[in-house]
């Protein structure tokens, strides 16, 4: 049974009733109804409708966006933290809420910042919040690279979150939410945040980056909110082997089947995939259990059709912009009883010297060669005209062939290959290989990113690991990495065996450090400095750096074993 | 007068920019070897923007002649030589 947001302050619940885990602490319902009031009469002495909200811990985000909605202001989430992108989104708002003022410092905002958690007070005499108020604005990336403002108002997540509970609620009765994906996004915001407060299930104010983290938070009964990419790393980490879960949720992203299965296969539960957009929510779900295929149901209350283009339109009380009109999602979409399949993005048709390609297709023919592991295509502008371009992840023989034959040699035969199935002019023109796709956190693997791979940058040397997931909280930054086999720094860091030189892991560190605070930090001693195992080509590693009492603390491991460590004293 | 090797050269580096090609120096192109296919690996729209490129640069008109444009287009050689027959004097 879940409380609506509009109401539940007003409602309420026992002063004991649990309401987030971890990060710094438990919190009840005594602890949030203090700390929504004190952050309601901060606010009271700031003017202003529109507050950048971006938090690391998500009982601070409860908090925050109760307060601001209690208040009738908007939280406007940046789609990242990174410094650049609070800063120019701060200088379009009238305020911040950050975990701490000295972030907007940080940043160089230039409006007023607030903590989200201030010394609780006693709670109002609270009341029902308008439902059509707006409440959150979301910013994603567009196909094209801009970020897209998507308002939603109160009634929109209202209205979801108790779908969600009636389909799934039954399923979590009792379990505690541990969550791997950020509430900054529209997924993670409803299912390990809104959904959780609404039902009174207790959610974990921590977001998790290991299996390993998340097997240690499950205690009890645990529903699980993660990305493609996150249960991907945990199925092959093994770490989720005989966890307490009561359910698996997965979106953002497809999930491959295999990671799917895989998960079914350690944990006994099948993944609840759901399929929608920040612009409509939630749109259909599935699990699948055998059927890689299976088709998607479609969420209670939304209406789906296929357009004239035969792409995926939508029709759903959580949709934000016009509210009921039909929103065409950019999926092609066969329909069938009580749902529907997607098939490749209508923006993955091109075409090229008047010939039709669909690039999903061609990435399909081009991982059946063995020397392909994975590949993503675009379309870029090469001389004149518009060409297909290659990124492609070797496999170990195509590593091997990469070393002896060449990148060269290599694209060609990966293009005669290509030209068993496709219109020359259809062929790649420009090929990169690459040690991974470039995937956001959330799994997305963004034309933009790819089309960057091929900007005028890419001959520069390669210099940083390639970051595969990141998490930050409390001074912590937690980053899931592969060591680039091209890494500049390998020159000389030995011919026959190649490693990260100690240095590098450093500067490594100090990257991460300057991700973290914003600033790049000055180092003036490094103490009990360590390095136990090789880093090599290739490699996937996990980075952790803490940043406490003037001392950066950091150590790099693989598969839990410490590769190294050590303390960077800052002067 | 020109010395003869330069348009096959330059025509070498027109090739190169006007294609984007990727990983192949000018002079790495061989002035007999085929353009198309098994040879360079170029295609149809190549063939099209390098009539371009050439009109562009030496004043060339390239006719919409197939059978003819095979042989002008075989190797960087025989551009070349039609580029020397047929230039703007």
């Amino acid at each position: 049974m879940v409380t609506s947001l509009r109401s539940l302050l007003r409602v309420g619940r026992p002063a004991q009733h649990p309401v987030a885990f971890a990060g710094a602490g438990g919190r009840t319902w005594r602890d949030f109804e203090g700390h929504v009031a004190a952050l309601c009469r901060r606010l009271d002495s700031l003017a202003g409708e529109r507050w950048v909200v971006f938090l690391e811990d998500s009982y601070a985000f409860a908090v925050a966006l109760l307060a601001l909605a209690q208040r009738g202001r908007v939280a406007v989430l940046p789609p990242n933290g990174q410094p650049g992108t609070l800063s120019r989104f701060c200088e379009s708002a009238d305020g911040a809420v950050f975990d701490t003022v000295e972030r907007g410092a940080a940043v160089g905002a230039t409006v007023p910042v607030v903590a989200a958690l201030q010394q609780p007070v006693p709670a109002e005499d609270w009341s029902d919040l308008d439902p059509d108020a707006s409440l959150i604005e979301f910013f994603t990336s567009g196909t094209t690279g801009d970020s897209k403002r998507i308002a939603k108002r109160l009634r929109h997540l209202d209205d979801e979150v108790a779908v969600l509970d009636e389909l799934f609620g039954g399923d979590c009765a009792a379990a505690r939410v541990v969550a791997t994906a950020s509430h900054q996004h529209i997924y993670g915001s409803l299912f390990r945040v809104f959904w959780p407060l609404a039902a009174g299930r207790s959610f974990s104010a921590r977001t998790y980056l290991h299996g390993t983290e998340v097997a240690a938070a499950a205690e009890g009964a645990t529903a699980l909110v993660s990305t493609p990419v996150q249960l991907k790393a945990m199925a092959i980490g093994d770490t989720l082997r005989e966890l307490p879960l009561s359910a698996v949720f997965s979106s953002g992203a497809p999930l491959e089947g295999e990671t799917a299965a895989a998960v079914f296969n350690l944990t006994g539960i099948a993944v609840t995939e759901v399929f929608g957009s920040t612009e409509t929510g939630g749109v259909g779900w599935r699990r699948r259990q055998g059927d890689v295929d299976a088709p998607w149901q479609v969420l209670p209350g939304v209406q789906v059709r296929a357009g004239t283009d035969g792409g995926l339109e939508v029709s759903s009380p959580f949709v934000s912009a016009a509210d009921g009109d039909w929103f065409a999602m950019g999926d092609r979409v066969e329909l069938v009883a009580g749902g529907f399949r997607l098939g490749a993005r209508m923006d993955r048709i091109v075409k090229i010297a008047s010939k039709r390609l669909s690039l999903p297709e061609m990435e399909r023919d081009l991982c059946l060669h063995d020397h392909v592991a994975e590949a993503a295509l675009v379309v870029e502008r090469r001389g004149m005209e518009e060409r297909v371009c290659a990124a492609v992840v070797p496999s170990q023989a195509g590593r091997v062939a990469l070393d002896e034959l060449g990148k060269v040699e290599l694209s060609r035969a990966l293009g005669d290959h290509l030209a068993g199935f496709f219109d020359r002019v259809l062929l790649p023109r420009a090929w990169r290989f690459v040690d991974a796709l470039p995937r956001s956190a959330q799994g997305k693997l963004p034309a933009s990113a790819v089309r960057a791979l091929f900007g005028a940058q890419a001959d520069s040397p390669v210099l940083e690991p390639i970051v595969e997931a990141e998490s930050t909280s409390d001074g912590v930054i937690e980053r899931r990495c592969v060591v680039p086999s091209d890494l500049a720094y390998f020159e000389g860091h030995f011919d026959s065996f190649p490693i990260v030189a100690g240095v590098v892991q450093l500067r490594w560190v100090v990257e991460a450090a300057r991700a973290l605070s914003g600033e790049a930090p000055r180092v003036a001693a490094i103490e009990g400095l360590k390095f136990k195992q090789p880093l090599t080509p290739g490699d996937r590693f996990e980075m952790r750096v803490e940043h406490a009492g003037g001392k950066i603390r950091f150590a790099i491991t693989r598969d839990g074993e410490t590769l190294s460590c050590g303390r960077l004293v800052l002067g | 007068m020109e010395a003869p090797d330069t348009i096959e050269a330059d025509i070498k580096t027109l090739i190169v920019d006007a294609l984007a090609l990727e990983d192949i120096e000018p002079p790495a192109i061989e002035t007999d070897a085929p353009l198309f296919v098994e040879g360079l690996g170029l295609d149809s729209i190549d063939a099209l923007e390098l009539a371009v490129v050439l009109e562009e640069n030496y004043g060339v008109k390239i006719d919409d002649d197939p059978e003819r444009n095979q042989v002008i287009f075989a190797s960087v050689r025989n551009l070349a030589e039609f580029v020397r027959q047929n230039r703007a004097k």
